[in-house]
């Protein structure tokens, strides 16, 4: 009972911050952002001329699916990461530092009932958030180009930078390293152009698998399970680092630099530049891992890996919370 | 219906039943020792201050007895009830504000009011109105804590002290950057929640004068050990002094050398003497005085402050202060 109260205080005081809407305000423009761009701008990428121009159904890729997939790969990372950071980490901290932590316990609270209640209610703001975002995303979407069958193409890291099949399709020549050295400015700019949509050509052209509009819902309710998942084992983080540091921002540095040099880690694990201990460290960095909601914008969901991926940020979920626990609890309030 | 001045001491509470008792209670931070084998006890219906200079140990105190700060040795009873850190007995008959009183600026008094009263056990609607006309906030309790004024804040930390309806205030400088007029306020705020409502307070307080006025029973803390406990009286009795002013020369020295009764007389400027006496024996003074045929000007018992007994203690310098730890401890273990 106490509990339950416990969590209801907790969440008024969220609901009340106007700093918590300041990631549902900043979420909502990026996804409509970048809806819009893709829907104003587009059709007149080489790429898109390009499919166009040898009969692709280029509403496939133009679609809120797509779209939504986009605003991911683009604001996850980038910025819902680091605004759920900032959630998590002022839950202890924050409260120290303006002194309502002692307001708090010096009433027959437990401080492990504290813990638990501000780490599920800044996990709900977190579903909440991600939520908003997808569904604002693809709600723009679907006003913008009405509900559409959608390719799956994976991650667009995989559209910009792998090359398949290129044994198949030659370079034309006017490519060939003479001529483009002899070319214009002008016209050096427009083959590459054509080059790029050509190498991305192939990629669509490999990554064919089309789910339908329904499913697209289906394949979002996964993404939105997957990523608020991912982002809760972020903040779990983000709460130990608050359970011990008397100022939020100590707590919020400490982690998003964490959060960045993993991301690092894993990016020279996945790069040309092997590093042994990186590629031997990979499967196991948490970044890699929050990824895992991708799969579920692959043609066909590889469960086993969403598991895996799941399950090690359950672990890490779990080390971190617990740590802060008994971290919190242990600890003298001086402040 | 009392007849006490509203201004006065309450009567102590010496032999009420201890609501708090502490024992040898220690607290080390690495190398250097908070506080040091501490011993008081708190009666039902005492006004008891808390005394020590900053640094004193008074504060760390404070947290150990609310349960914010975890003790290296010792207990602490709060009605008969053991206290541990982050461990509260459910019916926790505690009230506090600890230092400077915090709430969440962005909500209104009346909405931190409910959120505190739904952790310490619920408080009715009925309730909560009471606690803000006593403390008299009914004409601003809806108004966000942000534009509240020092004064009023710690008005509020009084009010959610109040509000589960404890047996025991812990009040860290609750008179702390208060005017005249607030402290006022504040001090009768405290005699009345004494006399009226049967509430115990433990003050602690740098104002040496308010405490004086406001408490019946004080400890004194000096580098994290005791040096006093018992009555504000007892702590402010003893030696006392007369300034005397007389027109008598040098028969003045001769009529004061022959009255037993004082102890000391210092000759000062133009007349004036300080005698070292009991203010009982003042009209024997006069009468020797006049006797002897010395024009008397002045007369004046002079009190000693709590002030001066205070500096004089934890300075050291003052040979005539209470002894620290024997005496002080054998009180302890009285009652």
């Amino acid at each position: 009972m106490t509990f339950i109260k416990l969590l209801r205080v907790e969440w008024i005081k969220a609901m009340r911050m106007r700093s918590t809407y300041i990631a549902f305000a900043a979420a909502g423009l990026l996804s409509v952002l970048v809806q819009l761009g893709i829907y104003s701008g587009a059709d007149e990428s080489d790429f898109y001329q390009f499919l166009s121009k040898n009969g692709f159904n280029t509403s496939l890729l133009l679609n809120g699916f797509a779209g939504t997939r986009v605003a991911l790969e683009v604001g996850f990372r980038l910025l819902l990461a680091p605004m759920v950071i900032l959630t998590f980490a002022r839950q202890v901290a924050g409260e120290d530092l303006r002194g309502t932590l002692r307001l708090i316990l010096a009433r027959p609270i437990s401080r492990t009932s504290l813990m638990t209640a501000k780490f599920l209610v800044s996990s709900a703001h977190c579903v909440l958030l991600m939520g908003f975002f997808l569904s604002l995303s693809y709600g723009v979407g679907l006003v913008l180009y009405g509900p559409q069958d959608s390719i799956t193409i994976g991650r667009l890291s995989e559209l910009d930078t792998r090359s398949y099949a290129t044994d198949e399709i030659e370079a034309p020549d006017e490519l060939s390293h003479g001529e483009y050295r002899g070319m214009t400015d002008e016209d050096r700019n427009k083959r590459r152009g054509q080059w790029r949509g050509l190498e991305q050509a192939r990629n669509f052209a490999i990554a064919k698998y089309v789910i339908s509009a329904r499913e697209c819902v289906a394949r979002l309710l996964i993404v939105w399970a997957l990523t608020s998942w991912a982002l809760m084992s972020l903040g779990a983080i983000a709460i130990f680092f608050s359970s011990f540091n008397r100022h939020p921002i100590a707590a919020m540095a400490l982690t998003i630099g964490l959060y960045f040099m993993v991301g690092i880690m894993q990016l020279l694990a996945s790069s040309d530049m092997i590093i042994p201990i990186f590629r031997w460290l990979e499967p196991y960095l948490i970044t890699g891992s929050m990824d895992f909601w991708g799969e579920a914008m692959s043609f066909e969901l590889d469960w086993g890996q969403i598991g895996r991926d799941g399950g090690l940020l359950a672990i890490y979920t779990g080390v971190f919370f617990g740590a802060a626990t008994l971290i919190f609890r242990k600890r003298d309030l001086t402040g | 219906m009392t007849s006490h001045n509203p201004h006065d001491p309450p009567a102590s509470g010496e032999g009420g039943k201890p609501i708090l008792r502490v024992q040898g209670l220690t607290k080390r931070y690495k190398k250097r020792l908070a506080v040091d084998d501490l011993s008081f006890s708190v009666n039902q219906g005492d006004l008891y201050g808390f005394l020590g200079r900053n640094g004193a140990g008074k504060s760390t105190t404070i947290r150990m007895i609310v349960g914010l700060v975890w003790p290296t040795a010792g207990r602490i009873q709060v009605d008969g009830q053991e206290v541990a850190a982050g461990r509260h007995p459910r019916n926790w008959p505690v009230g506090a504000i600890v230092e400077s009183p915090a709430f969440y600026d962005y909500l209104t008094a009346r909405m931190n009011l409910e959120m505190m009263a739904s952790l310490s056990g619920g408080a009715s609607r009925a309730r909560i109105d009471e606690i803000v006309e006593l403390v008299g906030l009914v004409e601003r309790q809806h108004e966000p804590v942000s534009v509240y004024s020092h004064g009023m804040r710690q008005r509020l930390g009084l009010a959610q002290a109040l509000l589960p309806r404890p047996k025991l205030i812990i009040l860290d400088e609750p008179l702390d950057g208060l005017d005249p007029n607030g402290i006022r306020q504040m001090r009768d705020l405290m005699l009345d929640i004494v006399r009226e409502r049967g509430v115990t307070i433990f003050l602690s307080s740098h104002l040496l004068s308010e405490v004086e006025l406001t408490c019946n029973r004080v400890v004194v803390i000096h580098e994290g050990r005791k040096m006093f406990e018992g009555p504000v009286g007892d702590l402010t009795s003893g030696e006392k002094s007369v300034r005397l002013r007389c027109a008598g020369g040098a028969r003045t020295a001769e009529a004061l050398g022959g009255l037993e009764f004082v102890g000391a007389a210092e000759p000062g400027a133009e007349g004036a003497w300080s005698l070292t006496m009991d203010h009982d024996r003042v009209p024997d003074l006069t009468r020797a005085l006049v006797g002897a045929g010395i024009a008397v000007l002045e007369i004046t018992p002079v009190k000693r402050r709590l002030e001066d007994v205070f500096i004089g203690m934890t300075e050291g310098t003052n040979a005539d202060a209470p002894g620290p730890a024997p005496e002080a401890a054998s009180e302890v273990s009285r009652s």
